[in-house]
């Protein structure tokens, strides 16, 4: 209780009983003091700087991380999502990606059972599309999630139809 | 079609790298202080920075641009430091009356400069060292609680939602970190005010 009156995360009425309090009790104006005493030593720690040439050596491993084609898709898609493209943007985009579903599903026919292979991934990712929105709703789960997210170039498409249709559902 | 989807998505890719490098340049500071307070050394917040961002690159497109990027950050932050940390929990661990080595083998900590005499400076690094050597003896879900919240200045709300846990599961957690370092602490009281 006291951390939390230090850290000034009560109500009001709490913060001010707790005042009264302390100016009659000594022992809980001892741990009070001592409460408070910790915040301020953590709290007057320097900040402490990486070496000169570390965000040079952060860009150049960020530049060699290789991001598979089917997360760059969903990547872009999001990102369309979350700026909030006009209707007309947005309706291109959907239909664009429908074009793109429907043509990877013609292909089956031509290309024979690699395609097949792709597409039963494809069904596989739609089995856990229960979970998506939600970790759409909290993207650091996708993060953590990552092992989760090793698929074929048709499971972009299917997750481009998950993002599609949550799209124009109430958020 | 597919390969329209392809350029498309490698225009996407470019810009997104554009606005990450300057999210990066901005934010790299703040992450690695955090990533040093948890690890205790610059080797290991190094690693814990690079991997941190790393992740952040790959999901980016998940990152939804009306939050505060660094709100996003925190949150990968502390997925990062758990499970990087818990791999090798007591390692780093040290008595407080040991000196303070870094992965130099420096007896000083890297400090910014402040406006204080050489001397003060000095005081002032020396309880520097003490107090991150009281934050390494604190569970990692404690040390991160307590640094969101006396470092970064963060509400319990926010703590909560980066930590993946609730307000309550937060407040104690600074409760009995707070108590922890204050026995640490306790014999540089005169000292450090």
């Amino acid at each position: 209780m006291l951390s939390a009156y230090v850290d000034g995360e009560l109500t009001g009425v709490e913060m001010l009983e707790i005042r009264r309090h302390l100016s009659d009790c000594p022992d809980c104006a001892h741990e009070h003091e001592s409460v408070l005493f910790t915040k301020r030593a953590v709290s007057r720690l320097a900040n402490v700087a990486p070496t000169e040439d570390f965000m040079a050596r952060l860009m150049t491993s960020i530049g060699e991380v290789r991001v598979p084609a089917y997360q760059r898709r969903f990547n872009s898609l999001a990102r369309l999502m979350h700026r909030r493209l006009s209707p007309v943007a947005a309706a291109l985009a959907v239909s664009g990606f429908a074009m793109v579903v429907l043509s990877a599903g013609g292909m089956v026919d031509k290309l024979g059972p690699s395609v097949e292979q792709h597409n039963a991934d494809a069904a596989y990712v739609g089995a856990r599309v229960s979970f998506l929105p939600e970790l759409h709703s909290n993207p650091e789960s996708i993060a953590s999630a990552s092992p989760l997210m090793v698929a074929s170039d048709a499971t972009s498409v299917a997750n481009a139809k998950v993002e599609l249709v949550s799209f124009d559902q109430p958020r | 079609m597919v390969e329209f989807a392809d350029t498309v998505s490698d225009v996407a890719g470019s810009q997104d790298r554009r606005e990450f490098d300057a999210l990066v340049q901005r934010h790299h500071k703040q992450a690695y202080n955090i990533a040093y307070r948890m690890a205790g050394n610059h080797a290991d917040a190094e690693d814990l920075t690079q991997e941190a961002f790393i992740r952040a690159f790959r999901f980016f497109g998940q990152y939804r641009r009306e939050l505060p990027f660094d709100s996003w950050l925190y949150k990968i932050m502390s997925n990062v430091f758990i499970d990087r940390l818990r791999r090798k929990p007591k390692a780093k661990i040290r008595s407080l009356d040991q000196p303070v080595v870094t992965a130099d083998g420096e007896a000083q900590f890297d400090v910014a400069d402040t406006a204080a005499g050489p001397e003060e400076c000095v005081l002032s690094r020396e309880m520097d060292s003490h107090i991150q050597a009281a934050l390494d003896t604190l569970p990692d879900a404690f040390r991160l609680t307590v640094i969101y919240a006396d470092i970064e200045g963060l509400s319990y709300e926010e703590i909560a939602e980066a930590t993946k846990t609730n307000i309550g599961t937060v407040r104690s957690r600074l409760h009995r970190g707070r108590r922890l370092l204050r026995n640490k602490l306790s014999k540089y009281a005169n000292q450090l005010f």
